[in-house]
């Protein structure tokens, strides 16, 4: 490995109103090594990283770029040092071509025109020596998530960075294009590019990582080589305590068909077709997981199921009761739970009370109104009971929703939606972007909801929370189902393949989507989250430290 | 935990207070500027609104309209709509009551009721025309309720004219007595102020508003819509139908306030020959008209109008393409300013779409967090976006004074910035589509002149035709346009860190 320094933080302190971000943090990257930050949701990377790409200013301490002292005062003079940063959320103008969004705000120039022609050689020349192949004319709009993500990696070579700073690049990725990723970043690398990974995923720092640094709670922890640790010893110290990894999950027993899907076809805003004759059927207490990149039909799936799009044509029955195209509300009273994919445009009115939100779907009866008028009563009552029953943080029921954290949030729609029994919950994404608390009372409540015998439908695009909760895994490509898996015969690499369109094969059936994979395996299955009661002690614990971090949590998806 | 809970401490009482008192300073450092004095003015200000019953009587009249259109606005912005239209409604509302207190005779404890019912209406159905064309046909409210403002105007004088008008008077019969919001006794208090019982509706239906948004299944409806569309649509409310309802509640209250004032202050309906009073509402605008006649008068010591400006643009022929016959008359005889407007169309698209500037504009209006990852200023080119689109308009009202008008009055300019805020949305927010979008409004005015001279006047009204740009307008954007696409990020401001 290379020596010398590229990146020097000492001593950095970053408050925000109620918590301390970073509290003295020192981190040293090595020029030409892939660096891992790694650290639960709320732990402080993304802060620290903001603070040395110039988003924001540490309150204390010093950083040195190539041993020299620098102040980082906003993105232009970060830019100026040769720091790139690949942001999760791709920081990228929809209407605009590939080529616009690599060349603002530095566009060369011929007269006072750009000078297009200059532009699209310099962007081939990168995206040839770098092996980031993109469609330089066409708009974000029309191109992959994968794609979208290279621009973003050559928009930071444009502008000549040699640190290159990748924010939880792979939340939005298949295992393939995982990767294709991991190869791209050992291969700048191997340029003499510095690389800094921030990721929750130990999987990724123990493939392609050479130095990882953990931080908790805005403290580093360690930073050790990657060779010389394990996941096992990388979980505790992220989480700070030993992670067992498991929580029983019963053996399913799956009952009659709650949900029957037939031929559903439908078409997107554009009239292209993206469901194109799709069936699938869930039952009682079984957890149906749907897997697939991004992209495929899943969303549109979704808003059909739940009456917030029209299908064109196909079938739909609840409980033997048909609903294509009804609106949601009908829907909702056909007893369909549903946790939206984005819980803030999605889920919750945000400046509406927690005690108004656990309501939403059902303010307009009784008890909650009688005769057109609310009684706010008995909707704070109702509240203040599922507060305490789903450990959700807030300091009374009349708080509005914005001021609870990411995790905090996501528990209020999980126990509205619970609360409303019904026979069929749809959860899409239901853990993204929350801690591993949240995300293990969230994963919690599913199974127990399966094991009490509902239907559930999941859909998620983190794989391993597909096959650690499904009893029944359908991978979606191109509008259908292209394959129903057996998550205890199948692995990451026959869901990926079938995922991108290769071949059909596998466990299940197949094709409609109607297989008989139901049922587990003898005895208790695992899954793999925190050790569900130890988290909720210590959660409840130290109330003060886990609500400063939770918000913590909040702030960090906001930065 | 309770740290970062924000909670709003009587905040909603404290910011108009503020401001307020801000605004009394401000006055304060531009009188003594002009060499006032800033304590007289405010004493005889305050002495002239609450000093002796009778100029608090006018005080309360004057203000009675303003809390009517102020809860139409406001209701329909818990709602997450912008309604300018209250104005609309307000015209619309007092012309119905004019006619149901005219046109009606009935005992005064039926005829009050039914004149106010009668404008509430009215006013209600036409905040929900607003309503239904956003929900229906996806046309954005700020526009249709500016075409339904001057619709409005034009449609009162109609019905004042052809039904309850005063021989020889440019106003309406009188009402009925028994359709009075005022009575002797309560003038009589106020030393014959023009008080009326208008004030009590309103305090009524302050009142009302509350108790509708806050304690009814309907408010929070309205609430939930207003604050997250989309978070209602997925809890199963029908985000349409309550933007159809917020507007007729919220056409309803404005509609009220147009009945209480016809019904209160003089019992009449007058036609209105201008539109000025239309496009009032919007603080900024009036600080424009109110502060371009305070220069006037500090310029041309007191005048409240410019003289005759002398040298003024002449129409200017282009050399031989203006020979070309027919053609030539039409288009190359204008005066320079149009040339220079057409000119500028090219320049504005030049920049927004072949420079790296307007790239950069474009990007901070799209996606302003993208931009400043890459080191774009965003506050930088969005100020200076204000200042050159402030510059372009001033050029377009310079154009008006140096051409047509040839002087400048508090009419002079007349909601011509709302067409071209129209004519934006029309053109869906890019240069040459709004180049057209503009021709259309200005050959439908035109027609106006065409109608008159043909004498086609004679046989449909005047109003009407007066009318018909609007109402082109409110079709052709319901018909063919439907959802224009506007920047991203356009009118949301941009806070560093809230990404």
């Amino acid at each position: 490995m290379k020596s010398g320094i590229a990146v020097e933080m000492r001593g950095i302190t970053k408050r925000f109103p109620g918590i301390v971000a970073n509290d003295r943090i020192d981190l040293q990257v090595r020029k030409g090594e892939i660096h891992a930050l790694l650290g639960e949701n709320g732990a402080g990377k993304t802060p620290l990283m903001n603070i040395l790409f110039g988003l924001c200013q540490p309150d204390e301490g010093e950083i040195y770029i190539h041993g020299r002292k620098v102040g980082i005062t906003g993105p232009q003079k970060a830019i100026e040092l040769g720091i790139g940063m690949i942001h999760q959320h791709f920081m990228l103008d929809e209407p605009y071509t590939v080529l616009q969004n690599i060349i603002l705000g530095a566009e060369p120039r011929k007269g006072v025109m750009i000078d297009y022609r200059e532009a699209l050689a310099r962007v081939k020349e990168l995206s040839a020596k770098y092996g980031l192949h993109v469609d330089p004319h066409r708009t974000i709009r029309e191109i992959s998530v994968g794609m979208q993500q290279r621009v973003e990696i050559l928009k930071t070579l444009y502008r000549g960075a040699d640190i290159l700073i990748f924010d939880e690049p792979t939340a939005v990725l298949t295992p393939q294009e995982i990767r294709e990723l991991m190869a791209i970043m050992r291969r700048l690398a191997g340029e003499g590019k510095t690389i800094i990974l921030i990721t929750h995923k130990l999987k990724e720092i123990m493939a392609v990582g050479d130095r990882v640094t953990v931080i908790r709670r805005g403290r580093v922890v360690g930073s050790l080589p990657v060779r010389d640790t394990s996941p096992e010893e990388l979980a505790s110290m992220m989480v700070g305590r030993n992670v067992s990894f498991v929580i029983p999950k019963k053996e399913a027993r799956p009952g009659e068909t709650i949900l029957e899907i037939e031929n559903l076809t439908a078409h997107d805003e554009r009239g292209i077709q993206v469901l194109k004759g799709l069936s699938l059927e869930v039952r009682r207490g079984e957890i149906l997981g749907i897997a697939g990149v991004e992209g495929n039909g899943q969303r549109e799936l979704i808003e059909i199921l739940t009456g917030l799009r029209t299908a064109a044509s196909g079938e739909i029955r609840v409980g033997g009761r048909p609903v294509r195209n009804e609106p949601p509300r009908r829907i909702a009273e056909s007893k369909v739970g549903f946790i939206p994919e984005d819980r803030q445009k999605r889920g919750l009115v945000l400046d509406f009370s927690v005690g108004e939100n656990l309501v939403l779907k059902n303010y307009y009866a009784p008890p909650f109104s009688r005769r057109g008028l609310l009684k706010y009563d008995r909707i704070f009552d109702h509240a203040a009971g599922l507060i305490g029953e789903y450990d959700i943080r807030t300091p009374d029921e009349k708080t509005p929703a914005r001021a609870l954290s990411g995790g905090n949030q996501q528990k209020v729609i999980v126990a509205r939606e619970v609360a409303g029994d019904p026979d069929l919950l749809i959860a899409t994404q239901p853990t993204r972007g929350l801690d591993v608390g949240a995300i293990e009372i969230i994963h919690r409540k599913l199974i127990e909801q399966r094991d009490s015998g509902k239907a559930v439908l999941l859909h998620s695009l983190e794989l391993d929370e597909i096959l650690n909760l499904s009893d029944r895994i359908a991978v979606m490509y191109e509008g259908r189902i292209v394959g129903v898996l057996d998550p205890r015969e199948t692995d990451e690499q026959e869901i990926g393949l079938l995922m991108s369109g290769g071949g059909v094969s596998g466990g299940g059936t197949g094709g409609d989507g109607k297989g008989e994979g139901g049922a587990a395996a003898d005895g208790e299955r695992e899954v793999a989250v925190g050790d569900g009661t130890a988290e909720g002690r210590a959660n409840r614990d130290d109330g003060s430290v886990g609500g400063a971090g939770d918000h913590a949590d909040g702030s960090g998806e906001r930065a | 935990m309770n740290g970062f809970v924000r909670r709003p401490f009587g905040e909603s009482a404290l910011i108009p207070a503020a401001s307020v008192a801000v605004g009394l300073l401000l006055g304060a450092v531009i009188m003594l500027a002009g060499s006032y004095n800033p304590i007289l003015a405010y004493g005889s200000l305050f002495s002239r609104a609450f000093g002796d019953l009778y100029n608090l009587g006018e005080t309360i009249r004057q203000i009675t309209p303003y809390i009517f259109t102020g809860l139409a606005v406001a209701f329909a912005f818990r709602s997450g709509l912008f309604n300018i239209g209250a104005e609309g409604q307000f015209i619309m509302g007092a012309v119905a009551a004019a006619a149901a207190g005219i046109l009606l005779e009935l005992p005064w404890y039926l005829h009050v009721p039914l004149a106010l019912v009668a404008g509430a209406l009215t006013g209600g159905l036409w905040g929900a025309i607003v309503g239904w064309l956003k929900a229906a046909r996806g046309v954005h409210e700020v526009i249709t309720t500016i075409m339904l403002n001057w619709i409005a105007l034009h449609l009162a004088n109609y019905i004042v004219r052809s039904a309850l008008l005063e021989k020889g008077m440019a106003r309406s019969r009188y009402l009925h007595e028994s359709a009075w919001l005022s009575t002797p006794d309560l003038t009589g208090l106020f030393d014959n102020a023009r008080i009326h019982y208008g004030i009590l509706v309103a305090l009524v239906l302050a009142a009302l508003f509350r108790f509708l948004l806050w304690k009814t299944r309907l408010g929070f409806e309205f609430r939930a819509v207003g604050f997250n569309p989309d978070a209602s649509e997925y809890a199963g409310i029908n985000v349409k139908s309550a933007f159809v309802k917020a507007m007729f509640i919220s056409g309803l209250f404005a509609g009220a306030g147009g009945a209480c004032e016809v019904m209160g202050v003089n019992a009449v309906a007058s036609i209105a020959f201008r539109a000025d009073q239309v496009v009032s509402g919007v603080a900024l605008n009036l600080l424009a008209s109110g502060a371009t006649i305070y220069v006037c008068k500090i310029l041309l010591d007191g005048a409240a109008q410019t003289p005759t400006l002398k040298n003024v643009f002449a129409k200017w022929a282009v050399p031989l393409l203006s020979d070309i016959p027919y053609l030539g008359q039409a288009l190359f005889i204008a005066y320079p300013t149009s040339y220079i407007a057409f000119l500028l169309v090219a320049v504005v698209w030049f920049v927004l779409y072949r420079t790296p500037a307007g790239l950069r504009l474009r990007s901070v209006g799209e996606h302003p967090e993208a931009a400043d990852s890459l080191g774009i200023r965003v506050h930088r080119v969005r100020y200076a976006a204000v200042m050159i689109s402030g510059a372009l308009a001033a050029m377009g009202g310079a154009t008006i004074t140096l051409t047509t008008t040839s002087n400048f009055s508090h009419s002079t300019i007349s909601g011509q910035g709302f067409i071209a805020l129209a004519a934006l949305i029309f053109g869906k927010w890019r240069p040459a589509a709004g180049m057209f979008a503009a021709l259309f409004f200005g050959i439908a005015s035109a027609l106006k002149s065409v109608f008159q001279v043909h004498g086609i006047t004679d046989s449909i009204p005047v109003e009407f035709i007066y009318m018909f740009p609007y109402i082109l307008t409110v079709l052709v954007l319901a018909g063919f346009v439907g959802r224009a696409v506007a920047p991203a990020a356009a009118g949301k401001p941009y806070r560093k860190g809230e990404r």
